[in-house]
């Protein structure tokens, strides 16, 4: 446990100056964010030559968007890959983290290693090798090409984080759910999981990023085209006119809504949980924030 | 046995379904083509509901190069695929097309007479018709009438020349407000070895060494030189098309949509995109000539993969796509200049009513049109050409370090390459 | 511990261990000894023994994708580790930091389609909005992704935006350092600066070390995604990765055993990545000690 960082937020008030700095680092951070914005409420027709704000906000590049592409279709392909992905990501993910966890130290070690390693493996080492696997698999252009990693978790990076979680539980808790006769998957289920709750949905939040905005595999590995994702039909857009920003940024905007709202929603959640632990405790645990 | 029946009923019931046969057939190109393939597979499926298609589209034709060619060595090749003429030579090559000169001669609804020669040629190889060409696409000029109007310039005639065709460009090139930048382009043409290879031709030179048995590229001999640096001077000393910033910034289609570029050289697949996109009234012209006229083929083709597993049922779809009914539904789009005599000359194709109004230009330019030389590697050296081109086009260096960089860099797919 | 019980959780191990197994080891084993093998994929492969090594690197394009790909990883992997780490420390506490955390983390949480179109407005040599900026301030406005010598910093540029992943861990790894430390040199006088120095770095060294190593290989593919959106490989292959050559190789040129050969260099690059990561974990006892597990 960490000590509070109440004394630091009270001394923010005094020291304006990490205030501006985080300001101006936000600021800079969000341009690509402002522009996509910018563009994609211009008029279709505007001639780029004119401010960047030509005052008058249209959202005709939207309907333009889904008239000339099957965004809907690709949209909701997006949602499906995510809706079984996501999920299965957070079981399985925290089924072998929590193995880990409570695996004897050597075996522990041995798998925090090898999940490093596997970190380290550059994904186009692997493209052509698993594009044949896939096809031998059976499941070659169709939408489980993309889900596949889910099964294991989609990331070691992820089984590291629930491992990471499952370790702060004390040994003690796990001991008496035994004691009572929990056996592992019940243990897994209503004490560990219950208990790293912001680890889970931090898991799912960055899960859902992975899928949703996952160009390399589809690219790779799907086939019909009414199974492309939004990435790709984003590509589709980019095929039709290079040039037609408005048009551009405008498919840009609409698949970065999710992500966005998911960002804004989970950084108001950890503020809202951080304010609950100071009124509770008087200061703010690092758990719940280490989590988001 | 009645219970033994009734167990087996589903079982037959569910046999005769099965009867049913899937032909995939994977397409390129914009949401436009794209559509008129799905009312092709609709026509087509109602016309054979025991045959049920599954149509690929894929985005770029970079990406449906490489989709198809990973499609073929997954052993998952789409039974239909359609692939231009320079692209064919690959596939065949490594023997994956099935030749559909048996499969033509028998048919009833086509006949290889019905077609311009000059497609059948391009996808003939060793002897063999290897796939049915869709259209005779060629490349010409598109131009915006009320440019032309406004400057007051004459519009292209049947038998314009290159030194009509710059003089046109300078006139229309325009710094309307006087601050140094231009505002309006006389032209737009991308700087590749496809663009260039007319204009060689019309000057009496050659793409590469010799047509029947390539083993170099021919850039660096006068005449084909002469070409290219006329190509070349278009950017560099006319300043009629945008340079490269300019380019980068807003291409070249895009200015032709958007009214500041006068002249933009395409094939017919411009047309559906400035039917809808182009405010504004625009025409097409021939390609300006040099010593001769040419021109150069763009021709696209179905093709049957050599693994596909119901080559009859694929075959129907192919014949079905070619028959006058299938590129009336094509050429509705107004994507392409129909292969098929009949059709190219009938209302579907030169519709009065539709721009561009001179279309007649692409069936008066069929006689002069030639073909690249079919080569299994010929994709690899036109994008390598094509590179030493972009750089001269831009002035990084001169067209003759251009012509012998293309011809080197290229030397080693001339000798991997096979021929028909 | 007994027996049932520890076997009941390797069965949850399971699928991850064959996810490991399936997905990651037979694919790299594969492409490693297809390296060997002449490979187009539809004939059966042929033994080469390493013809296919001199043919790679004999390729001019070859070692230029790997000096572009060791470019495009070198220089913005050090600026993005110790950007995401300051990043971090501003984000941890104070007004705003909300605010900040969000939008740090957001440009990786876009799409990287939807990202890429964004870089392609904001660096269009004429309208876009960095160089109307530049121009507003009378400096040169250079022609970014169509500039052969500014493309590569171009996309060094938008990858400085891309730091999600390596912000997430250090906000996290800050969040384990006791504040008694820091309030004590603040106590002995002690300024920000000389905190960040003399403090949080030392401590935080082996969670940099590592970040900056997993941060390589996410370079190698992140840049090339990037690349390949906004500029193709161009202009004149001055954004030409490795990854590109090993794509174009193999299912481009159906060369798969010059792809494979052509991976051989991914993989002594990553080789050594991971000995580093390996030394680095046995030195400070990361993810093996008793106490704590950072990353």
């Amino acid at each position: 446990m960490t000590r509070p960082d109440a004394t630091h937020a009270k001394g923010a008030g005094l020291k304006p100056i990490p205030a501006l700095l985080r300001l101006a680092l936000a600021a800079l951070f969000l341009l690509p964010l402002l522009f996509m914005v910018l563009a994609a409420f211009r008029p279709a027709g505007s001639p780029l030559t004119s401010s960047l704000w030509t005052g008058l906000p249209t959202v005709e590049n939207f309907r333009k968007l889904f008239s000339i592409l099957p965004i809907g279709r690709y949209t909701l392909n997006s949602l499906l890959v995510a809706a079984v992905a996501v999920p299965l990501t957070v079981l399985t993910a925290s089924w072998a983290g929590f193995a880990m966890a409570r695996l004897p130290r050597p075996t522990q070690r041995r798998w925090v290693l090898l999940s490093l390693l596997v970190l380290m493996i550059p994904g186009v080492a692997l493209w052509s090798s698993r594009f044949i696997l896939y096809s031998r698999l059976g499941i070659g252009g169709t939408l489980w090409t993309l889900i596949v990693p889910a099964f294991m978790g989609t990331s070691p990076f992820f089984v590291l984080i629930f491992y990471r979680a499952f370790r702060r539980i004390p040994t003690a808790i796990y001991d008496s759910a035994r004691l009572e006769g929990a056996g592992v998957l019940a243990t897994w289920g209503r004490v560990a999981l219950p208990m790293a709750r912001p680890t889970a949905v931090a898991v799912a939040a960055l899960a859902f990023i992975l899928y949703w905005g996952d160009y390399i595999s589809p690219l790779l590995y799907l086939g019909d085209a009414a199974r492309y994702t939004l990435p790709v039909g984003l590509q589709l857009l980019a095929q039709l006119g290079r040039s037609n920003y408005p048009l551009l940024l405008a498919g840009a905007l609409w698949s970065t809504l999710l992500p966005l709202l998911l960002v804004v929603g989970g950084v108001l959640a950890v503020a809202a949980v951080e304010r609950a632990h100071a009124r509770k405790f008087g200061s703010i645990t690092g758990q719940s924030e280490r989590d988001n | 046995m009645k219970p033994l029946a009734l167990l087996l009923l589903p079982l037959l019931l569910f046999a005769c379904r099965s009867e049913s046969s899937t032909v995939s057939f994977t397409v390129s190109g914009d949401a436009a083509e794209y559509a008129a393939y799905e009312t092709l597979v609709a026509a087509f499926e109602a016309a054979h509901p025991e045959i049920d298609v599954t149509l690929t589209h894929i985005p770029s034709a970079g990406d449906y190069s490489a989709k198809l060619v990973t499609d073929f060595a997954a052993g998952t090749p789409p039974d239909v695929s359609l692939l231009n003429y320079r692209r064919v030579p690959a596939f065949a090559a490594a023997g994956q097309m099935e030749p559909l000169g048996p499969y033509l001669d028998k048919s009833e609804l086509i006949a290889r007479e019905d077609f311009y020669p000059i497609t059948i040629d391009a996808f003939t190889w060793q002897g063999d018709i290897l796939c049915i060409p869709q259209n005779v696409s060629s490349l010409v000029v598109y131009y915006n009438r009320d440019l032309f109007a406004a400057a007051g310039v004459a519009e292209p005639a049947d038998d314009w020349t290159w030194d009509d065709f710059v003089t046109t460009a300078v006139t229309l090139t325009r710094d309307s407000d006087g601050d140094g930048t231009i505002d309006q382009y006389g032209a737009g043409i991308e700087p590749s070895l496809y663009r260039l290879a007319p204009f060689v031709w019309q000057n009496g030179g050659r793409l590469v060494d010799d047509p029947a048995n390539p083993t170099q590229l021919g850039l660096t001999r006068l005449p084909s030189l002469q070409a290219l640096e006329w190509f070349v001077a278009l950017q560099t000393v006319h300043h009629v098309v945008p340079d490269r910033t300019a380019e980068a910034a807003i291409d070249s289609e895009t200015r032709f949509i958007q009214g500041t570029t006068a002249m933009f050289f395409d094939s017919r697949r411009g047309t559906p995109t400035f039917r809808e996109a182009a405010d504004f009234d625009w025409d097409i012209a021939p390609l300006p000539r040099g010593q001769e006229a040419a021109g150069i083929l763009h021709s696209d083709a179905y093709c049957l993969s050599a693994a596909a597993k119901d080559k009859d049922a694929a075959w129907s779809l192919i014949e079905f796509a070619n028959s006058p009914e299938g590129q009336t539904i094509i050429a509705g789009t107004g994507r392409t200049v129909p292969s098929l005599r009949a059709v190219a000359e009938s209302d579907a194709f030169l519709d009065p009513a539709a721009r561009p109004s001179r279309s007649q230009v692409f069936l008066d330019s069929v006689d002069h049109l030639q073909i690249v030389p079919l080569i299994s590697t010929w994709e690899d050296i036109e994008s390598t050409a094509s590179e030493e081109i972009e750089r001269a086009f831009y002035g990084d260096i001169t067209a003759e370090e251009a012509a012998i960089l293309a011809r080197d860099r290229t030397e080693e797919y001339f000798a991997l390459g096979a021929r028909p | 511990m007994n027996d049932g019980y520890e076997r009941r959780l390797k069965r949850l191990l399971l699928p991850y261990g064959m996810g490991i197994g399936l997905l990651f080891v037979v694919p790299a084993i594969l492409s490693f000894a297809l390296a060997f093998f002449r490979y187009d994929a539809l004939s059966p492969p042929r033994f080469v023994g390493t013809l296919n090594f001199p043919l790679a690197r004999t390729d001019s394009l070859f070692s230029l994708s790997v000096f572009n790909s060791l470019a495009l990883v070198i220089l913005p992997a050090p600026l993005r580790v110790f950007g995401a780490f300051l990043a971090a420390r501003l984000a941890r506490g104070g007004r705003l930091r909300h605010l900040l955390r969000a939008a740090v983390f957001l440009p990786a949480a876009m799409p990287a389609s939807a990202f890429a179109l964004a870089w392609l407005w904001i660096l269009n040599p004429l309208y876009g909005p960095l160089n109307r900026l530049l121009m507003a301030l009378s400096l040169s406005a250079p022609g970014w992704l169509s500039d052969a010598q500014w493309a590569r910093p171009a996309i060094a540029l938008a990858l400085l935006w891309l730091v999600g992943e390596g912000f997430l861990v250090c906000l996290a790894a800050l969040y384990d350092v006791p504040r008694d430390l820091e309030d004590a040199a603040a106590a002995d006088g002690a300024g920000a600066g000389a905190i960040l120095r003399y403090v949080l770095l030392p401590l935080l060294a082996p969670v940099l070390l590592l970040l900056m190593a997993r941060d390589a290989v996410l370079l190698l593919q992140e840049s090339f995604t990037l690349a390949w959106l906004l500029s193709g490989g161009g202009p004149y292959y001055a954004t030409y990765t490795l990854p590109q050559f090993i794509y174009e190789a193999a299912f481009g040129r159906l060369d798969f055993g010059v792809a494979s050969a052509a991976l051989w260099a991914l993989y002594v690059v990553t080789g050594l990545l991971l000995i580093l990561v390996y030394l680095v974990a046995r030195q400070w006892q990361v993810g093996l000690s008793e106490e704590e597990f950072l990353l």
